[in-house]
């Protein structure tokens, strides 16, 4: 009895372990072949891919897609469609944008772009100003690190993991709704969010003017942290790769960014910011440099955003339409100081009592 | 390092396992209890190396502190090592516990600015500190055999039941270490551990983590919570708490079986308790069993009459409140449950002097007898069911209640909480909550294959969430515990397959692909 027991018990571990055993590998092989974030090979044809995931997603694109030409920056750049790039430049472009990103989290995708394509066209790379004082090694999110580095110990996160097998493996099986990868991580906001009177309560819910105001920040308060994050993260990239054109844009944020600036007293300081990047950007041939920040009549007219820096898709069509023909281009010094200057009399001109007690 | 990791799993615990049946089933016991003790440093190390300096520290300093003790002749020289070890245990906790704590109060008090510390708290020193105190107890009280430091360090360290708990005495591990040299595995221990660690991290990953994020989401939005909300954000975090440390006790009891040791079973079935001293007879068992052996008893325990009996528990309760936490929200909750307790506990006994003054124990037949601990009233007619029924449900709703304050990160997120209960509407939950149960993945499935409305639609995200909701309250208020299942387990096909896809679930489950909803810069 006690042997029978005995052997009874040993088969039920042989049992359990390779019932969990031949599980585990149905799994693994699954997310292995299909590989829905492109973590060892490009997409399977036909499969219904959903991608939806910046920080797990983008390596892989970067690293195995087919493409000349890359869309990097933060949300400001999620509403690219790179049909445009196609109809407008000619370019095969994907997007790897990175929501609220950091010097570093573009450095981070950027080495993996170069790494895997090192013949990439171009780079369109829109900068947030106010991210770069940040110190140069903060990401704006934990990164799933086994789907950034070479091991492939820790790739047992990716091939046994039961968000990737169920959400991004069967569910796609069962309910197909591929992503159309031209406008992969588009915002949720449709045509009717982009209303002054959506952008307008949910900013006035969190605006505290302060009174008084700050003492003025300093001009130069940024400077010495966004050189060394600009030498750190972007600029070596700029010129390791000289073949490479580097076209880098500043978004057109609404007013009320410039309505915050006033009251805080940094007006003068965040257009130093954008001064000091473009300087150094300017030094190098393959860069090109555009100033979309003081469309006076996008960035003053609210019907136009969804939330105080998030503006219509249109505008993302408008701007690839400019990278085309050259419009808002910043060739040299001088074009810099007038659009600068530009900038700086619509942020300190700006009625903005008259808008804020609308709807205060 | 977490049992629920893929290193533990997939390298520790095999490694473990292997080189200590093959050095202790070649009698190599010495070097058997090291590689464990090896192992035990690893496990702890992971989470901080410097940590580790701080066990290593505490564990020399208690052992010749105990070496002391046995050499000393005299009852008060042994007083004295014994006062001084409780002092420098305590001190230790102190420091890196409720420093502070103790600043915050001290700045409040005398409106100082002292800088607080921010000390990292070690994990696990709670229980380490506290066993440690035990055996010293035990040595002065000549309980405690004299040990080496090997198997010192080993009763410590050993790694499934350090970081928390079950709290263990060395009357129970010493001789456990003793049958060391020899041991060969076993399989129905290897079989009935692994079951019983499989079934731990299918209560911790599967049910505690689903529950935990509809409860962070409550507690993230109280100001919008209504009634309903507030009662079912309690509700789950009482059970989220219970699937949470008791699945991580029956891992570790599972891990330790699998070694050929028994660990103290932890929880018993808590939420089936009838009243709150049944209560505490089932949560966290060891450390009652700790508070009664050396806080409770030595205050004079019920041998000193009836006021200073509720004075000594409403003292072991709020001990108890301020060693899960510095926090006056933990005190509050000690406090909860020691009134509660006294109470109880003192109602019972009049009602039992009163029933055996009128011979009532006497006239009363078989099965109507209240059983040996004289607490239950024993089964037999409806209205006895029904009361027992309601006892349970009202102890249920009371230790609930008194988790919000444990959950809480101050009496005053507690409190509006529990306002809201009573203030806010009991006609619909908050979309938010509902929401958080279609987000655990396996749902979506059952929402799409179950002819439950479409994905989106707020019925089926409060249907999956009452659903879930019922099935984990009959799961703890009625089904037998995983300790018991698996001792019940007989060695069939159908159980290991379960049982194995089970593990693999939870394996799948570890990790998570890191997402978020964000659209602003």
């Amino acid at each position: 009895m006690g042997k029978e027991n005995k052997s009874g018990f040993k088969k039920y571990i042989i049992i359990l372990l390779a019932a969990g055993a031949a599980l585990a590998l149905v799994c693994a092989v699954l997310v292995v072949v299909v590989d829905p974030f492109f973590h060892y090979h490009a997409p399977l044809e036909g499969f219904p891919y959903e991608v939806d995931n910046q920080l797990s997603q983008n390596p892989g694109m970067a690293a195995h897609m087919d493409y000349d030409s890359v869309i990097l920056g933060s949300s400001m750049t999620v509403n690219f469609d790179t049909r445009d790039f196609a109809e407008e430049l000619g370019l095969n472009t994907i997007k790897l944008p990175y929501s609220g990103a950091y010097p570093r989290d573009i450095s981070n995708i950027m080495k993996i772009i170069f790494e895997t394509h090192p013949d990439t066209d171009t780079v369109f790379l829109g900068i947030d100003v106010i991210n770069y004082s940040s110190d140069t090694d903060q990401i704006k999110f934990p990164l799933p690190e086994y789907l950034y580095d070479d091991s492939c110990v820790n790739d047992i996160n990716y091939v046994l993991n039961k968000d990737v097998v169920l959400n991004y493996v069967i569910k796609p099986m069962i309910s197909p709704d591929p992503t159309d990868m031209a406008t992969v991580y588009h915002s949720w906001w449709t045509d009717e969010y982009y209303n002054i009177n959506y952008v307008m309560p949910n900013y006035m819910a969190d605006y505290e003017e302060m009174i008084p105001r700050p003492s003025e920040l300093p001009k130069d308060y940024f400077e010495e942290q966004i050189c060394v994050n600009m030498k750190e993260n972007i600029l070596p990239y700029i010129e390791a790769h000289p073949d490479t054109r580097f076209v880098v844009f500043y978004p057109p944020y609404s007013i009320l960014f410039w309505n915050d600036c006033v009251n805080q007293n940094k007006v003068e300081a965040t257009l130093h910011e954008y001064d000091v990047i473009s300087r150094m950007l300017l030094e190098y041939d393959n860069c090109e440099i555009f100033f979309f920040a003081d469309e006076e009549d996008i960035i003053t007219d609210l019907n136009n955003y969804a939330d105080y820096t998030h503006y219509h898709p249109r505008y993302n069509s408008l701007m690839v339409q400019y990278f085309a023909d050259g419009t808002d281009r910043v060739r040299d010094a001088s074009d810099l100081e007038a659009h600068i200057s530009h900038m700086r009399e619509i942020a300190v001109g700006f009625d903005y009592d008259g808008l804020l007690d609308l709807y205060r | 390092m977490l049992f629920n990791s893929y290193i533990f799993i997939f390298l520790f615990f095999p490694m473990c396992i292997t080189g200590f049946y093959l050095l202790a089933g070649h009698d190599r016991d010495v070097p058997a209890r090291i590689w464990l003790i090896g192992f035990s440093l690893w496990f702890y190390g992971f989470f901080s190396p410097a940590y580790l300096i701080i066990m290593a520290v505490s564990i020399l300093l208690n052992y010749l502190l105990t070496q002391f003790m046995h050499r000393t002749d005299k009852k008060t020289g042994k007083r004295a090592i014994l006062i001084a070890g409780v002092i420098i245990n305590l001190g230790l906790l102190g420091y890196f516990k409720y420093l502070d704590f103790t600043i915050s109060n001290l700045n409040f008090i005398f409106k100082t600015d002292i800088p607080l510390r921010g000390i990292l708290l070690p994990l696990g020193i709670s229980f380490f500190t506290f066993q440690q105190i035990g055996f010293l107890a035990d040595t002065y009280r000549g309980e405690a055999d004299r040990v080496g430091f090997i198997d010192y360090a080993l009763f410590v360290s050993l790694f499934p039941q350090l970081v928390a708990g079950p709290i263990v005495t060395q009357a129970e591990m010493l001789p456990q270490f003793k049958t060391i040299r020899g041991r060969k595995p076993e399989a129905e221990k290897i079989a009935r551990g692994l079951s019983l660690f499989i079934l731990g991290l299918s209560k911790k990953t599967l049910i505690a983590d689903s529950l935990g994020r509809a409860v962070d989401a409550g507690y993230d939005m109280i100001p919008q919570l209504g009634g309903l909300d507030s009662f079912l954000v309690m509700v789950w975090y009482a059970l989220q708490l219970y699937f949470d440390f008791s699945g991580y006790c029956d891992m570790a009891r599972g891990l330790a079986c699998m070694l050929g040791f028994e660990l103290p079973v932890n929880f018993d079935s808590p939420y089936q308790a009838d009243d709150i001293t049944d209560f505490w007879h089932r949560w966290h068992r060891t450390l009652t069993r700790f508070f009664t052996a050396y806080v409770y008893i030595p205050l004079g325990g019920s041998r000193c009459g009836e006021v200073r009996t509720i004075v000594n528990i409403l003292i072991v309760y709020l001990l108890s409140g301020l060693w899960h936490g510095a926090g006056w929200n933990y005190i509050l909750w000690g406090a909860l449950h020691g009134v509660a307790y006294a109470l109880v506990r003192t109602v019972q006994r009049h009602m039992r002097r009163n029933k055996e003054a009128a011979g009532a124990t006497e006239k009363a037949g078989a099965g109507q007898t209240p059983d040996d601990d004289g607490r239950r009233p024993a089964p037999g007619s409806i209205v006895r069911t029904a009361l027992r029924a309601a006892g349970r449900i009202i102890t249920f709703l009371y230790v609930s209640f008194a988790w919000i304050y444990f959950r809480a990160e101050s009496i005053s997120q507690g409190t509006e909480l529990i306002r809201r209960m009573f203030t806010g509407t009991w006609k619909n939950v908050n979309y938010t909550l509902a929401d958080k149960f279609v987000e655990i993945d396996e749902l979506w499935y059952i929402v799409k294959f179950s002819g439950l409305p479409g994905y989106n639609f707020p019925l089926a995200h409060n249907l999956v969430m009452i659903a879930v909701t019922i099935a984990a309250l009959v799961t703890v208020s009625v089904l037998p515990n995983a300790d018991k299942c698996v001792r019940r387990m007989k060695p069939r096909v159908l159980n290991a397959v379960l049982l194995g896809a089970l593990g693999l679930w939870c394996v799948l489950s570890l990790s998570e692909v890191s997402t978020f909803l964000y659209f602003n810069f």
